[in-house]
């Protein structure tokens, strides 16, 4: 299901960088820093809920906010929903892991069709011991890590979408379906999320009438540096569509020696933090005219996992354009 | 594209799962704690009123200990990250899950948090320790004689 | 050197051996198969329980010391070698109440500290 949107522009945004992000390739891009996971805070929750707070804050200092729609990866949205307390604004919640992104940009568009809604505001939230906590293991747990999983990024983003006309225009968006391949491994997000990004590429591009050739940058999410080339291989063999101009996020977000990040990237915050910093800077630059964000996202909880069920995932995509 | 034929397409990309590195350190990390614990047996057995039992008792707390306290301190996992089974597999391992079971969940509360959850990781080793220990007590019981 | 020299150091270079053995076939099996941590380590102690029907884990620690004594299938020996002497003295039921005859120390200690390092420590990472 392919939608298109009128007058849905890009007016403000915001991002704040954790460890290991605040000192990666987009390090220059961010708003603010900090050093720790904890930044001062009793727990890493308080910490990411601070952070989240400051990217809201950020934007509100400079634009009327009519309504803010949030999603991070705890458990009942409790990041985003302490901070939106403390901020006060009209909120919605909602999850679709690290599809978020562009589901809220969905959400958000469609909103702002309404007479009343003049802006909103999406934010993403991720930090890697929370969700590392949640996910998994207590955090201070050498839990022999595989070298194909994926490490969540700590950053929080904020994105103001109105319809006053920018350079940046949101055009129109797929709205993908969950897919499952039958795998069943938790560790390897790459294989569980190429099957959905690869179908809804194939939708977006039947729905559109258009081909890889029409876009700039085709930019995936998280699946990182092995589920990149899977997602490349099952895109052609399967929709037979070759693809070209396309990286993944996770893959860019850190430094590539540092080999801690074991596969790259994850989160909802991957693609945004990318996206918001190094790509709208190709935008103003007038590097490129357009980008389709596949945002994919592995939706599974530990309930899941446990009880030995393939794990299932979807992918949204919304094409943005300058004018 | 069915799931097997999906499962063999990621299995082309994913990386080959044996590491000789890891099998060498995890080896030779397991042999040293071997060997400490060798060490620690000899020194603990030369104190006069110590036996040799109370001094392989003493050589596990002190192992035990040694595991919680690099835990608190915070460097004991990313010794893991690097020595993985040769830590894993000795009493370490135990010790290491149960210490960082009860840290992470302090902040919960004593009863809900580091009560509930202090058992989270070596709890199967326990259970299934104790079930094993007793079937096979009952078959050694009954065919030799205990 | 007199072999009596021999046997005493040697056993130094046995419990290295036998530890880094079991260390060493822990890892194979946690790169080779999608088993975690914790299955592995549960495997081990039903193994060192299982063996223990033939008196083989015995003669493990006999021979290579601390080595046998370290890795976590010395657990389940500890486990069944202390259930069967109580049922030596008390038949059936000597399983029950022997079980944590030798183990005790173990698990006293592991649950004292971590409980203290809990309190006193914050996790960092």
């Amino acid at each position: 299901m392919t939608i298109k949107f009128d007058n849905i522009y890009i007016k403000d945004k915001a991002v704040g960088g954790g460890p290991f992000i605040k000192d990666g390739p987009i390090k220059k891009y961010l708003n603010f820093k900090y050093e720790d996971f904890l930044d001062g805070e009793n727990s890493y929750e308080e910490c990411e809920i601070k952070e989240l707070e400051r990217v809201i804050n950020i934007i509100r200092e400079r634009n009327n906010i009519d309504l803010v729609i949030s999603s991070d990866l705890s458990n009942q949205l409790m990041i985003s929903n302490v901070a939106n307390r403390r901020i006060g604004l009209p909120y919605l919640g909602l999850y679709n892991a690290c599809a978020s992104f562009c589901e809220e940009i969905i959400v958000a568009s469609s909103l702002l069709k309404n007479r009343n809604i003049k802006n909103v505001l999406i934010t993403t939230s991720s930090h890697n011991l929370t969700s590392e906590r949640n996910f998994r293991y207590p955090t201070e747990y050498g839990s022999l890590k595989k070298d194909y999983q994926t490490f969540t990024v700590t950053s929080q983003t904020g994105m103001l979408l109105s319809k006053e006309k920018t350079n940046l225009k949101i055009e129109c968006a797929t709205i993908g379906r969950v897919i499952d391949y039958g795998i069943k491994d938790s560790n390897d997000m790459g294989s569980v999320m190429a099957p959905a990004c690869a179908y809804t590429l194939y939708e977006h591009l039947k729905d559109t009438n258009r081909t890889i050739e029409d876009y700039d940058l085709i930019l995936t999410g998280d699946l990182g540096k092995y589920g990149k080339e899977i997602f490349k291989e099952l895109v052609l063999e399967e929709y037979g569509i070759k693809l070209n101009n396309y990286d993944d996020t996770a893959c860019l977000i850190y430094n590539k020696e540092d080999n801690r990040v074991l596969a790259g990237g994850s989160g909802i915050s991957c693609m945004p933090t990318y996206f918001l910093t190094k790509v709208i800077d190709r935008f103003n630059k007038k590097e490129i005219k357009n980008v389709l964000l596949l945002a994919t996202g592995a939706l599974f909880n530990t309930t899941l996992v446990n009880h030995k069920m393939a794990i299932p995932s979807i992918c949204h995509a919304v094409s943005v354009v300058r004018e | 594209m069915n799931n097997k034929k999906y499962k063999r397409l990621t299995k082309k990309y994913l990386p080959r799962k044996l590491n000789i590195k890891n099998l060498l350190y995890a080896f030779v990390s397991g042999g040293l704690l071997g060997l400490l614990g060798q060490v620690l047996i000899k020194v603990y057995s030369m104190a006069p009123t110590i036996s040799n039992i109370e001094a392989g008792n003493l050589m596990m707390v002190t192992l035990i200990f040694l595991a919680s306290l690099f835990t608190g301190l915070g460097f004991f996992d990313n010794l893991i990250d690097l020595f993985k089974a040769g830590i894993i597999i000795p009493i370490t391992g135990f010790a290491h899950s149960t210490t960082s079971s009860a840290m992470e969940y302090r902040k919960e509360g004593l009863t809900s948090g580091i009560g509930a959850n202090i058992f989270k990781l070596s709890g199967s080793v326990i259970l299934y320790g104790i079930v094993s220990a007793y079937l096979f007590g009952i078959i050694r019981y009954v065919f030799f004689g205990g | 050197m007199s072999c009596s020299k021999c046997g005493e150091r040697m056993i130094y270079v046995y419990a290295f051996l036998f530890a880094g053995l079991v260390c060493l076939i822990g890892q194979l099996i946690l790169d080779l198969t999608n088993l975690k941590a914790g299955d592995v380590t549960s495997l081990f102690v039903v193994i060192g329980a299982f063996l223990d029907i033939f008196g083989i884990y015995d003669f493990f620690v006999h021979k290579f010391g601390a080595g046998a004594m370290v890795v976590i299938p010395s657990f389940g020996h500890l486990l069944i070698h202390g259930a069967l002497l109580e049922a030596k003295e008390s038949g059936l039921l000597g399983l029950f109440t022997g079980m944590f005859s030798l183990t005790a120390t173990g698990i006293t200690a592991t649950i004292i500290f971590s409980f203290i390092i809990a309190i006193v420590f914050k996790p960092k990472n």
